[in-house]
């Protein structure tokens, strides 16, 4: 027993997803976790790391686990309690927080927005930002994808969904990218937290801000506008509820599909072959989306899930509050679930995939982020063909994504 | 068998009528999931056996009669 503590102890000290070599691949130590500790308890991160496949959907379907971080046993001691005690009061009304009662009743009031048909409706102006972006590249001259193409489209779909001016999309990725650092704020270097604490206030105040205005300034046919009335007439929403639905659809809105654009265009730049047959036959972008987020995956770990007793997994003992990190990316590269994961196969069927996650919480936004990332990446290649990597991709430093700072290309004559 | 909907869970994301198209159709025009038979035939379940294990939501479930 002695030995295989000090044994998983050695392991957990292994594991170092904030170095640059996991970042640039983190797939061989994702590897060595599935292989040799399946369920690890990670010291650095407080937290236990679940790799497998099997062992990870059956988290993401257990009862006995909540989303909810105000279970998580170091939940009270985050400074955000005493400094940014407006976020936790958010967090509360927010869907990973509601019981199962109220999540449903909040969640039935957008999820018909975000339906595959309902996305797709809005695929003309998700077109017409894309392009609005992209008329701005110079061809022939060097293009950076995640600065100047992947950055600026999410954040501009998720503002036209909820009809906010285009002045607003700095604040929404300002506020986006402190509240997802906050998912694990035990990885937010000491001297940062108050900076983070203040982009999450202007981020509360903002939304605030947002609300009220289109409160006296309703919208026909407006998402917002009907959040608002539902509001309003009082059963069926309340206004913290409003605020933190707001919050997560900016949030969700604004960042994830960034880094799934970026990775796209990387993974189909390192491939010519593949390049080729999509330029041939664009529907391929479907598979190559799924594909990257199945074989590239743009998160360093996961998503969270706390434990709401004492309880076992598969015979290792989980107190009460403890976080169990749920590694999507290592679970869809699993050979005990996927045939040959460690092959880019853009026609394998993606029915399986948990990269949206699965069950009462999956991805709201699913189908909008596969409608950005086929429309940006698609009109990509499709207008500059002979597009090329220039140099090598530049990741930046971040607690939970694989960032990429820069991706810079040649584009070529337009088509 | 008898095949179980949560319409609570249920977003028509359709990826069950890919997995077992004679059980389950959109309609496209309310935008929400149909459900064709409740009892399923024996040949038929493996298929929603399958639609069971795929749907993301988790909104199905099944049961012996």
């Amino acid at each position: 027993m002695l030995e295989q503590q000090s044994h998983a102890a050695g392991r957990s000290a292994d594991f170092k997803p904030f170095s640059s070599e996991y970042t640039r691949d983190p797939y061989p130590a994702l590897e060595r976790l599935r292989e040799s500790a399946p369920l690890l308890y990670w010291d650095e991160g407080r937290c236990w790391l679940v790799s497998r496949y099997a062992m990870v959907v059956q988290l993401l379907r257990d009862p006995r686990f909540t989303t909810d971080r105000q279970a998580w046993e170091f939940a009270s001691a985050n400074p955000a309690h005493t400094q940014c005690p407006e976020f936790v009061a958010m967090n509360k009304n927010g869907l990973f927080s509601l019981d199962q009662a109220a999540h449903t009743r909040v969640r039935k009031l957008v999820s018909p927005s975000f339906t595959p048909r309902a996305t797709e409706r809005l695929r003309p102006a998700v077109q017409a930002i894309v392009d609005e972006v992209l008329s701005t590249a110079e061809a022939g001259e060097t293009f950076d994808v995640a600065r100047d193409f992947a950055d600026k489209i999410p954040v501009r779909v998720i503002g036209a969904m909820l009809g906010i001016p285009v002045s607003y999309q700095d604040k929404f990725h300002h506020f986006a990218d402190a509240v997802i650092q906050q998912l694990l704020p035990m990885l937010i270097p000491p001297g940062s937290i108050e900076a983070n604490f203040a982009a999450i206030r202007e981020g509360i105040a903002m939304i605030g801000e947002i609300i009220d205005d289109r409160r006296k300034n309703p919208i026909e046919g407006d998402i917002l506008t009907s959040l608002i009335q539902a509001e309003e007439l009082g059963d069926r929403l309340n206004k913290d509820e409003l605020m933190a639905l707001v919050s997560g659809l900016i949030v969700g809105g604004s960042e994830t599909t960034v880094h799934l654009i970026g990775f796209m265009v990387l993974n189909l730049l390192r491939r010519p072959a593949l390049m080729e047959q999509v330029k041939e036959n664009p529907e391929l972008m479907k598979g190559v989306l799924e594909e990257v987020l199945r074989f590239d995956n743009f998160g360093k770990l996961g998503i969270t899930r706390y434990a709401k007793e004492d309880t076992e997994v598969e015979g290792v003992p989980i107190k009460k509050g403890q976080m169990m990190v749920l590694l999507l990316n290592s679970a869809m590269r699993d050979a005990s679930a996927i045939d040959m994961p460690d092959a880019f196969d853009p026609s394998r069927e993606s029915v399986t995939s948990i990269a949206f996650g699965n069950g009462a919480h999956f991805c709201l936004g699913a189908n909008l982020a596969r409608l950005e990332g086929q429309v940006a990446v698609g009109t990509l290649v499709a207008r500059y063909p002979e597009m090329q990597l220039e140099g090598e991709a530049v990741f930046g430093p971040h607690p939970l994504i694989r960032k990429l700072d820069s991706l810079k290309v040649r584009l070529g004559p337009p088509r | 068998m008898r095949l179980v909907v949560d319409w609570d869970r249920c977003e028509a994301n359709g990826v069950c009528v890919k997995a077992a198209p004679e059980v389950f159709r959109l309609d496209e025009a309310e935008d929400r999931l149909n459900v064709l038979m409740e009892e399923v035939p024996s040949e038929l379940q493996e298929k929603v056996e399958r639609a069971v294990r795929v749907c993301p939501r988790q909104a199905l479930s099944t049961r012996e009669k």
